[in-house]
């Protein structure tokens, strides 16, 4: 019996407090959820002015591109918040967009962000009342890389709201990015006027070839033109279907050579330069899609050589002229210019280009080909257009074959 | 009786200043003295729990049992600091966001359960509520003092507004943690010179007598294991 009463007493207590607490909390309990909902909603509410109430949904099911972190619905229908990670100049830039149900922006706000010159404000809130028709990038000079994030997260944020909204993603916009991997040396393809049947024509601005997308909102096929005017087609998945295709194909290579830039002239007196007894060219057309812009093949003395005008990407736009010989291997390798100078940091101790040209001759890959130090960018451009020469070599004897 | 009153009331304040002289409630001390207003809401917090636990503890001092009594005062305690910890959020949502996770932290705090061991569980109501309200003042009193310190000459702002002209000689590391431990020491060597004098309580040595709570402490068990020890050495 003794030890009853301890146990009593603090049990007693134990439920006399149980029953002051719970009372307590009937009364603050909603004003903490409310605060709660609040701080929570502020955010959302800032891009989404007349939104009231949020709830977060599921976004595994949806398939929205994986930028998209998180995605809150108004409870009224009234639209969607997005939460997207992009990047920026240097870091991940956290950026909310509110799209409302008729699918137009109704606020930006970029939350967190590294990017030194904080011009993130001047973007905040400008792509208001756009949407996936009208949609119109803002570019800040001084700012580009920022402007570029900027301008991917509100795509993304509006081919979202089409996702979640129950509806289904024009291929176009899947086909245009597939441009990269499907032509990799079509570098920046920016648009250009479209005509016939093409919904988006677009020019690289290497001027290694075209991209011509077409789409009924339903299906969608992407025709890649090169520079020397092969063109391939492919399907919304990534199939070649050139052969089912050539209506379409037809077309984009009649716009291609319409607009096409020629480099064969150019090519020719590069070449004349070098060989000064080259005869018989002949331009030829190779079925890659790198970043030749002219091939011709052409003869000096009883050999037969090749010739490929590549314009790759370093630290500035290059002109690489690369000769291959009859076997593939490199007879000449030249450039416009190779900027070595300005890329270069140790400018008191300039580099031999000379040597560094004829460090190429004889290589039938770029694996092995000169790299020089404080040149990273220029060094890795020549070993692409290199290495594009030699893949369209290969082609080209493999066809023949 | 009414000097009783107050001399129970002053002595929380300086003679046994829970922080400065009984050592109690470090952690929350140290915590939350970066800035002037979180060590006032904290000592106004952990104030109003002193006062309401001191007065359930010894109106119940009869009721509870000697062998339950620290879990019954840690029930008590929390209950109310729980009860504080839901108004804040509810109706003050800054300050309770300012004090974070050691305003849950009070049911720990060594002021309160010292309170209740040494004073209310011994006191009748009154009394407790006037000690708890001197010990509560005195705490307030040094977190205040030491914020205040900590805040002006580590942050060069007071309460959050900026001292334009303290810019130029703030000493940083003040607001940061050794800071803390800096100004607290300085503090409690301070205190013990000044009530020296005054004949307060004075650490002798390091033995049970020589405790600042030796006069409130339930000292026969300390001295009969003192004896003991005597009587076993011998």
């Amino acid at each position: 019996m003794k030890n009853i009463k301890p146990t009593l007493v603090l049990s007693c207590i134990c439920m006399a407090v149980a029953l002051i607490l719970s009372a307590i909390n009937m009364v603050t309990g909603p004003i903490i959820e409310e605060h709660r909902n609040a701080a929570a909603n502020s955010a959302l509410i800032e891009v989404m002015p007349e939104g009231g109430n949020f709830e977060e949904i599921d976004i595994s099911a949806l398939g929205l591109p994986e930028s998209i972190t998180n995605a809150y619905k108004e409870s009224s229908g009234k639209g969607y918040v997005f939460r997207v990670v992009s990047t920026g100049y240097k870091s991940g830039m956290v950026i909310m967009i509110g799209v409302n149900s008729e699918g137009k922006i109704t606020g930006s706000k970029c939350l967190e962000t590294q990017d030194t010159f904080g011009k993130e404000p001047l973007i905040d809130n400008s792509y208001n009342g756009q949407s996936i028709a009208d949609f119109a990038p803002n570019m800040i000079s001084g700012a580009t890389m920022t402007s570029n994030g900027y301008r991917d997260a509100v795509n993304i944020a509006l081919q979202s709201f089409t996702l979640a909204s129950g509806g289904k993603l024009d291929p176009a916009i899947a086909l245009e990015a597939k441009i990269p991997e499907l032509a990799p040396g079509f570098v920046n393809p920016a648009a250009v006027e479209a005509s016939g049947s093409f919904k988006k024509a677009l020019k690289a601005s290497n001027d290694a070839g075209f991209a011509y997308i077409f789409s009924d909102g339903e299906n969608g096929f992407i025709a890649l033109v090169n520079a020397t005017g092969v063109c391939n087609v492919y399907d919304a998945e990534g199939n070649d279907v050139t052969a089912a295709q050539e209506a379409l194909a037809t077309e984009a290579k009649a716009h291609a050579s319409a607009n096409q830039k020629s480099y064969a002239d150019d090519l020719t007196a590069k070449v004349t330069k070098l060989f000064a007894d080259a005869s018989d060219f002949a331009s030829i057309e190779i079925p890659t899609f790198g970043t030749i812009v002219s091939a011709s093949s052409f003869k000096s003395g009883d050999a037969d050589y090749y010739a490929f005008y590549t314009r790759s990407s370093g630290y500035k736009q290059m002109d690489v002229y690369v000769i291959l010989d009859a076997n593939g291997a490199i007879a000449k390798l030249d450039a416009k210019a190779f900027f070595f100078d300005e890329e270069y940091f140790h400018v008191d101790d300039t580099v031999d280009v000379s040597e560094y040209k004829n460090s190429f001759a004889g290589l039938t890959t770029s694996e092995n080909g000169t790299m020089i130090a404080g040149a990273t960018m220029t060094s890795n451009a020549v070993k692409q257009s290199a290495d594009d020469a030699f893949a369209a070599f290969n082609a080209i004897k493999g066809g023949a074959q | 009786m009414k000097n009783n009153k107050l001399s129970i009331l002053l002595r929380g304040i300086i003679a046994e200043n829970p922080v400065l002289i009984l050592i109690l409630g470090t952690c929350p001390t140290l915590a939350v003295t970066g800035n002037v207003t979180s060590a006032l809401s904290m000592g106004l917090a952990a104030t109003v729990v002193l006062i309401c636990s001191n007065v359930v503890i010894s109106a119940l001092r009869k009721v509870i049992p000697d062998t339950v009594r620290v879990p019954c005062y840690i029930v008590i305690i929390a209950a109310f600091v729980t009860a504080v910890q839901m108004l804040l959020q509810a109706f003050l949502p800054s300050v309770y966001e300012m004090l974070g996770v050691y305003l849950a932290l009070i049911v720990v705090n060594c002021v309160i359960l010292g309170r209740a061991e040494m004073f209310a569980r011994k006191n009748t109501v009154l009394d407790s509520a006037f000690d708890g309200l001197g010990m509560g003042l005195g705490f307030i009193l040094a977190l205040f003092l030491m914020a205040f310190i900590r805040e002006v000459f580590g942050a060069g702002s007071f309460m959050g507004i900026e001292l334009g002209f303290m810019q130029s000689f703030r000493i940083p590391v003040l607001a940061q943690a050794p800071g803390g431990f800096l100004v607290y020491g300085i503090l409690i060597a301070v205190m013990n010179k000044l009530t020296e004098k005054k004949g307060g309580v004075k650490k002798k040595s390091f033995s049970c007598e020589g405790c600042p709570s030796a006069s409130v402490c339930v000292n026969k068990p300390c001295l009969n294991t003192e004896k003991k020890e005597e009587v076993e050495n011998a």
